[in-house]
């Protein structure tokens, strides 16, 4: 099976408000979702041989945004060594909500550990089943259902009153 | 019955299918405390749909949209490459690579159909048309005839013959085309910023091709299927008639 250019074209860009939601759920502020989906979206052009035209399009590039993230990750890791080396502290997002020390969801989705984001963002949020999700994050089934039940876990914790700590 | 967090979670999910989600659903309808439970499952679902699904209705940035653009058609890096694999192939003899047989689906990904006719006939025709910013624009003779050409209106022995135009959705002009020539070729190309932008170009054998007959302008299912398919990607409402297809040359394809 094969597509025409402009096939796969309008099918991705179709997909861009869903990526861009995904991407949001990931990161610490709108800017730096596009930002990443963008550069996901460039490293797409450079993948498109991986891309088998009987899978799902969407989840090609769900992975590739993850890709994409789990190396910013890391490259803003080294970038806060060199900062805290060089005697600088990375200004940390403030976890406080307005009402009350009540979280918002987004500040919440920040607490988690990435792991468990992934898996709350593309089930919880995207809608995945477990399998593509499982897919996605390169987890077998069950490290995705214990990671989402963390999640879950933690979340109702956080959206109640509370904090990060 | 008791029902493990995972499970009601499977179930909230929408996991599970047939015998088990009834006798979870069962369980539900008897326990008040575990109707509870799938409520504040299902609320969680539904609070964390809400944060982020006004995304959805945000207008995506237009840097997006372009690189979601070359993200589906890269242009003539990948088509090159198509090249250079093939040769590679050729001289490899049998050691077909698993990288070989991705980069030839991608291949046919990027220019549909008969990739090694159109790139053979793409570097006899080279001032047909020009690759320029990752674009495929029209030059020379397609250009002119993109331009200033009627459907069925081509001089005898024209190198170029323009079949359907129409108005795209996102309401700039678009024309289909039939190169002649040792190879015949056909293609789509789009008015975009007062040139032609060349989106599809496909190697046809000769039958089926737009151009070789008189009523061209309303001749969709003589297209080849893939072009076929990428007008219908594109247009908005019908081809135009003769009277609609004059008038918009006349404003020079604005």
């Amino acid at each position: 099976m094969s597509s025409p250019p402009d096939l796969l074209q309008s099918q991705i860009i179709e997909l861009l408000p869903k990526l861009r939601r995904f991407a949001r759920s990931l990161t610490r502020n709108p800017h730096d979702a596009d930002d990443l989906l963008q550069g996901a979206l460039e490293r797409a052009l450079t993948h498109l041989e991986q891309w088998q035209a009987d899978t799902r399009l969407d989840s090609w590039l769900y992975t590739i945004i993850k890709h994409a993230w789990i190396d910013e990750l890391r490259s803003r890791a080294r970038r806060k060594r060199t900062f805290e080396d060089a005697g600088h502290v990375e200004d940390l997002p403030d976890h406080r909500g307005d009402a009350g020390g009540t979280l918002s969801v987004e500040q919440a989705m920040q607490c988690l550990p990435e792991d468990q984001r992934l898996a709350v963002a593309l089930v919880l949020i995207e809608g995945l089943p477990y399998k593509e999700a499982a897919q996605i994050i390169g987890v077998p089934m069950g490290t995705l259902t214990s990671r989402l039940a963390r999640g879950r876990q933690r979340l109702q914790e956080l959206l109640g009153p509370g904090d990060c700590a | 019955m008791t029902v493990s967090d995972e499970l009601l979670a499977a179930y909230v999910d929408g996991e599970l299918e047939g015998a088990e989600r009834a006798r979870v659903e069962q369980a539900i309808a008897q326990d008040s405390q575990l109707a509870q439970r799938v409520a504040q499952q299902r609320a969680l679902r539904a609070r964390l749909r809400g944060a982020y699904d006004s995304v959805l209705q945000e207008a995506v940035p237009k840097r997006l949209a372009q690189a979601a653009r070359l993200a589906a058609a890269p242009g003539p890096a990948q088509v090159i490459d198509l090249a250079r694999v093939r040769a590679e192939r050729a001289r490899r003899g049998s050691q077909r690579s698993v990288k070989v047989r991705r980069l030839t689906i991608a291949a046919s990904l990027v220019v549909g159909v008969m990739a090694g006719v159109v790139l053979q006939r793409l570097s006899t025709s080279a001032a047909l048309t020009e690759f320029h910013d990752g674009s495929l624009l029209a030059r020379g003779t397609l250009a002119r005839a993109l331009s200033e050409q009627l459907a069925g209106g081509a001089p005898a022995g024209a190198e170029v013959r323009v079949g359907l135009s129409f108005k795209s959705r996102t309401g700039n002009y678009c024309r289909t085309f039939a190169i002649s020539g040792s190879h015949l070729m056909a293609g789509l190309a789009c008015r975009d910023q007062e040139q032609w932008q060349v989106l599809n170009l496909v190697g046809t054998e000769g039958a089926g091709v737009p151009g070789n007959g008189q009523n061209l302008r309303m001749a969709a299912s003589s297209l080849p299927p893939a072009l076929l398919q990428a007008v219908n990607e594109r247009i908005s409402g019908e081809p135009l008639n003769a009277a609609a297809e004059a008038k918009a040359r006349n404003d020079d394809w604005h």
